[in-house]
């Protein structure tokens, strides 16, 4: 297996509406990344694209609709899917075809466009419900989650305060990030008295709805070298899927984290994430996410994770810096790109180039990590400098 | 050989109607917000590539080949010509390209009151009065055949 290097990276604006269509958004993001790269189109062997529900666009078939924005026109062009985890699997499914040797510049676009979608995108996931069992109860997406969140805080006892604290650092360390959509000064207050949507899930325990892209540049270690006196390695990928069935799951430990991350654990030789991971971009698309997944990557030990928010640890400045990037809760959700935006995080935040992001402790090694298919997908990436 | 009952019984399968009702609201884009407007003035406007000069119809925000910004955007005379055409219900629709243009239009072609539609006739877009226009591709009502020149 040869090495592979992240060598530029680039983004969007993420906001709920933007003016671009999802190609120019591509584009955008892309050219941005092979900019840094100091490549341009040419010298790209191979594009992945990833994005979420094509009901999201309104274009069916979005893969081959967002071909030349993502810049795959006459390339070996692929678009890979698992849902919300699709944007740190893009760079996994790139991955593939640099250490294999296929290719040795790889262009990986995360894009997604869910506001054309009336009337809220929410109900793009109308249809994701099975047709017997489920879509009878008229259930929206949300319901599952308060089933998760309920269960989490019944098992480790956890308040609802506790949970409050993610949304208020993530939104808060959004302050600081330059394409966020939700950044703001809140209180622990202000998200109990946020509406309730599907209690315990409150309007300020959930990531927005966006429009926008990211993108990355992946070589191979001969054209990393000559390129640039920085690269950042990916030195572990890990994926892995847990049951459909909502009722066949642990609702309150991610099981297929844990395996996927795991994977990728051995991959990067590491024995003790706790210890040897410095930071971590995880998925945050609801505040408990961002605790049950630090737990399934084993980052806290089970129940712990709240605790450790508590203390300050997940802070910017604390010793296990959780989505210095402000997350989804703080940049939003255009799914596949925000997927995407962590391993651009983790790859600036590596090279010293977060800006007033940048977490204060020297970092070394970073994961992202992303959620999603029918809420049972774990997808991980390990960078080091 | 033994088919299972379910395979026997297909006649019996239960089924339900169900529907989904969604509706959509697209963003027109940097380019296509462009095009839209000089519709709405009665022109027909392509991007330019910053790198190979190329110019493209509808215009995009960059070059799908440099893949680069496009540079500006340009006007287009609103004549071009019959590259195919598929007729059907009284009806003609054909691409239409134009000369040193990359792409073209497709859009509805009104057929010759004498005569036949052929590829490589020459055409020239019929915009609606200015009032009716809304800044969409209607806003062309149609192309039609240029009496000889």
């Amino acid at each position: 297996m040869r090495r592979v290097a992240v060598v530029g990276a680039g983004m969007t604006l993420f906001r709920h509406r933007m003016l671009e269509t999802g190609k120019e958004m591509a584009f955008e993001a892309s050219r941005m990344a092979l900019d840094q790269a100091g490549l341009d189109i040419k010298d790209v062997d191979s594009v992945v694209l990833g994005s979420a529900p094509d009901a999201f666009d309104g274009v069916h078939m979005k893969g081959e609709y967002l071909l030349d924005g993502a810049g795959g026109t006459r390339k070996p062009y692929t678009r890979v899917f698992v849902g919300g985890g699709t944007g740190v699997f893009v760079p996994i499914a790139a991955w593939w075809q640099v250490a294999s040797g296929v290719a040795d510049i790889v262009l990986v676009v995360g894009e997604e466009k869910m506001s054309p979608l009336l009337p809220h995108p929410q109900y793009a996931f109308w249809s994701i419900f099975d047709p017997i069992l489920e879509r009878p109860l008229g259930v929206t997406l949300l319901w599952i989650f308060s089933l998760e969140m309920r269960r989490y805080m019944h098992v480790y006892n956890v308040s609802e305060e506790d949970i409050a604290l993610v949304a208020v650092k993530n939104k808060r360390n959004a302050l600081d990030h330059p394409a966020a959509q939700l950044a703001a000064n809140i209180t622990v207050d202000d998200v109990l008295k946020s509406e309730p949507i599907c209690w315990p899930v409150k309007r300020l325990d959930v990531s927005p709805t966006s429009d926008g892209a990211a993108a990355v540049v992946l070589a191979s270690e001969d054209v990393a070298r000559r390129i640039t006196d920085d690269p950042v390695w990916i030195t572990g990928v890990g994926w892995n899927v847990d049951s459909t069935y909502w009722t066949n799951r642990d609702l309150c430990y991610p099981e297929y984290l844990e395996k996927a991350a795991n994977m990728a654990y051995r991959m990067a030789h590491i024995s003790d994430p706790k210890k040897e991971i410095d930071f971590a971009e995880v998925y945050d698309p609801f505040d408990y996410k961002e605790l049950h997944h630090m737990e399934g990557l084993q980052l806290a030990r089970r129940g712990e994770a709240p605790k450790l928010t508590r203390e300050g640890v997940t802070q910017r400045d604390g010793d296990l810096p959780i989505n210095p990037s402000g997350g989804l809760l703080g940049v939003g959700n255009p799914i596949a790109a925000a997927g995407m935006m962590k391993i651009a995080e983790v790859f600036w935040q590596l090279r010293g180039e977060a800006g007033k992001r940048q977490v204060k402790k020297p970092v070394r090694r970073g994961l992202a990590q992303a959620w999603g298919d029918l809420m049972q997908v774990g997808t991980v990436v390990i960078m080091e400098r | 050989m033994s088919l299972p009952d379910g395979l026997r019984n297909t006649s019996q399968a239960k089924n339900w109607v169900d529907s989904l009702p969604l509706s959509y609201k697209y963003s027109a884009g940097v380019s296509g917000q462009r095009f839209a407007e000089g519709l709405k003035q009665g022109k027909i406007l392509g991007s330019k590539c910053s790198k190979c000069g190329e110019t493209f119809l509808p215009p995009s925000l960059y070059c799908p080949n440099c893949f680069v910004y496009s540079s500006e955007y340009v006007e287009i005379p609103p004549y071009g010509e019959i590259y195919s055409f598929a007729e059907a219900d009284g009806k003609a629709i054909a691409l239409i390209r134009f000369q040193g243009v990359t792409g073209g239009l497709i859009h509805v072609v009104k057929r010759p009151s004498a005569g036949k539609l052929k590829i490589g006739l020459r055409v020239s877009a019929v915009f609606r009065p200015a009032e009716q226009r809304k800044g969409d591709l209607t806003d062309i009502e149609f192309f039609e055949i240029r009496p000889h020149t």
